[in-house]
């Protein structure tokens, strides 16, 4: 898990981090997602550093820190359930999901 | 001479070349019909399982007794379940099928419910017997709309490679059966109406708000958030403070601050406008060698728990990362413990600094609440607990049983095995809620998580 946050965030403030940590579990916890944390990080398409490999890059204590914040109960993405880079997204749809709030380079929505 | 060894040479490289392209292509088909092969055997498994699915809730229908029906629900459940695995191996994250697998979910749900149910305590309702009458003749549409995307994919050897890159491309216009098919099914389970499976007796966290209503308080200012978040991060002077209020997709109004004190750290922290309660924090600067115990930083822990009007509140978890404890404290009301109500806190061990804060739970869930009298004494409950624990401690706790209802419980901490666990004997009729297995109270960072 720590490597997917460290894959998708590193270089982002460590809340943001956090919330991309926070991200994977609440989607555990919705029931439009797969039900494990693996099901959840290897759904294909959902998340880009599985795509391009970037998920096996070796993760540092940044962002372990984070996961296990994010498992302990910190959330700042404020219950989102996706997030993506203006900068860098493909896909239309994500655009029209309502948006909670703005960490470092990512929009966090539901 | 020359030119001819010229020739021979270059024809020789154009070979070696060629042959090289041949077998990076054939490697490039490999991985890919790999890749293929994954998605249609997801694809074919949900296809049988909804197929399953179908004949086994026809099955519950005609089923009346207590011994057959509950295996069969329990199988229900378990289809149901394997089947969302499925769906979350194919390449559809950009292809809206939540309501699916929502759909999914919810018979899950509704069977797992019932099927743990004594059923011949409690038999199925008439109106829930017409739920499950209506999910068969649901659970036929997806069967059969899926059944007919399976067909079109072996009569004309469809590939899910190409679904994964037409829909990467966002070329949703072109015409491909596989993703008209599951937009179909899509809509089709927007259709339905299920509110009736989740109906009011099963709400979910009954006893939480999700949007903070019953927060009381007024609405603060920017300025006022600043200063909170000052006061709970303990940083006197800030060389930077900003506060921007959330997006319009928020469950609930909010600030987030960032402060940077003098020596450049930063803090950033969400409190609610209404009320100005800091929701979570970070402190985010470095921390230094440990100097004082993680139980001399439980008592800065619930110090700072007292000055910020969190007071009665029981430490039951601490856990020791690197250099930092983190501490969990629960409400009390009256000598009741309330799980429900929880809040987190980060101690930095190098100078006792609170330098992490969640409330999100308490929030949620703070209230008054009307806590009947156990309807067992606490020895009559101890005899429900495994004669093989070693019972070091119990108490009454208010604790979220399964289908997240809040339970009125006894509370035994023991030992079995040397194992720590935690069990719950419902206060009321005296079974057993839940057993939990403490984890060990240090966790090494090697290891993977």
């Amino acid at each position: 898990m720590s490597q997917a946050v460290y894959g998708e965030a590193r270089g982002e403030p460590y809340e943001g981090q956090v919330a991309v940590a926070a991200v994977i579990l609440n989607r555990i916890d919705s029931p439009s997602f797969p039900n494990t944390i693996s099901g959840v990080i290897f759904e294909p398409g959902a998340f880009t550093c599985v795509s391009d490999g970037q998920i096996w890059l070796a993760p540092n204590d940044t962002a372990k820190k984070a996961v296990l914040d994010a498992i302990n109960g910190w959330d700042p993405s404020g219950n989102a359930l996706y997030y993506f880079n203006p900068a860098t997204a493909t896909s239309k749809w994500i655009w029209s999901r309502p948006q909670i709030k703005r960490i470092g380079k990512h929009i966090f929505c539901k | 001479m020359l030119k001819r060894a010229m020739i021979v040479v270059l024809a020789l490289g154009l070979c070696g070349t060629a042959a090289w392209a041949y077998k990076e292509h054939r490697e490039k088909e490999a991985v890919l019909l790999n890749a293929e092969s994954t998605y249609q055997r997801a694809f074919h498994d949900l296809a049988y399982r909804v197929d399953l699915l179908h004949d086994e809730i026809g099955n519950t229908l005609a089923m009346n007794s207590r011994k057959s029906l509950s295996p069969a629900l329990a199988e229900v459940w378990r289809l149901t379940s394997e089947a969302h695995a499925d769906v979350g191996q194919l390449p559809l994250s950009l292809l809206p099928f939540h309501k699916t697998e929502e759909f999914l979910t919810d018979i899950g749900n509704f069977s797992y419910r019932t099927a743990v149910r004594d059923l011949d305590k409690e038999p199925l309702s008439d109106k829930e017997y017409a739920s499950l009458k209506k999910l068969y003749g649901q659970s036929a549409d997806i069967q059969d709309q899926l059944r007919g995307v399976q067909n079109n994919v072996l009569k004309h050897n469809l590939r899910w490679m190409d679904v994964e890159r037409a829909l990467a491309q966002g070329k949703e216009t072109k015409d491909n059966t596989i993703i008209d098919g599951f937009k179909t099914v899509e809509r089709t389970v927007k259709g339905y109406d299920n509110a009736d499976l989740n109906s009011p007796s099963f709400t979910s966290f009954q006893n939480r708000d999700d949007h903070y209503e019953h927060l009381e308080g007024k609405m603060i200012s920017k300025k006022q958030a600043v200063a909170t978040v000052k006061q709970y991060a303990g940083v006197k002077t800030a060389r930077k403070a900003e506060a921007k209020p959330n997006q319009k997709g928020a469950r609930f109004s909010f600030y987030t601050v960032r402060l940077k004190d003098k020596n450049g750290h930063e803090t950033t922290a969400d409190v609610t406008r209404k009320g100005g309660y800091p929701v979570w924090f970070f402190n985010k600067r470095p921390v230094g060698k440990q100097k004082i115990s993680l139980n001399g930083a439980q008592k800065k822990a619930a110090d700072f728990l007292n000055r910020h009007h969190f007071e009665k509140m029981d430490m039951f978890e601490s856990t020791q990362y690197d250099n930092v404890g983190v501490f969990s404290f629960a409400a009390k009301q009256g000598n009741v413990r309330i799980y429900p109500e929880t809040v987190k806190l980060k101690v930095a061990l190098d100078n006792g600094q609170v330098i992490g804060f969640v409330a999100d739970d308490f929030l949620k869930s703070h209230q008054k609440r009307d806590i009947p009298k156990p309807a067992i004494s606490e020895k009559e409950a101890r005899a429900r607990v495994n004669p093989k624990l070693d019972i070091m401690e119990s108490r009454l706790a208010i604790m979220t049983g399964d289908m997240n209802r809040e339970v009125l419980c006894y509370e035994f901490l023991g030992v079995l095995h040397d194992e720590t666990y935690r069990i719950y004997i419902n206060a009321e009729n005296g079974n057993e809620e839940k057993v939990e297995k403490l984890k060990n109270t240090e966790r090494a960072y090697g290891k993977s998580i």
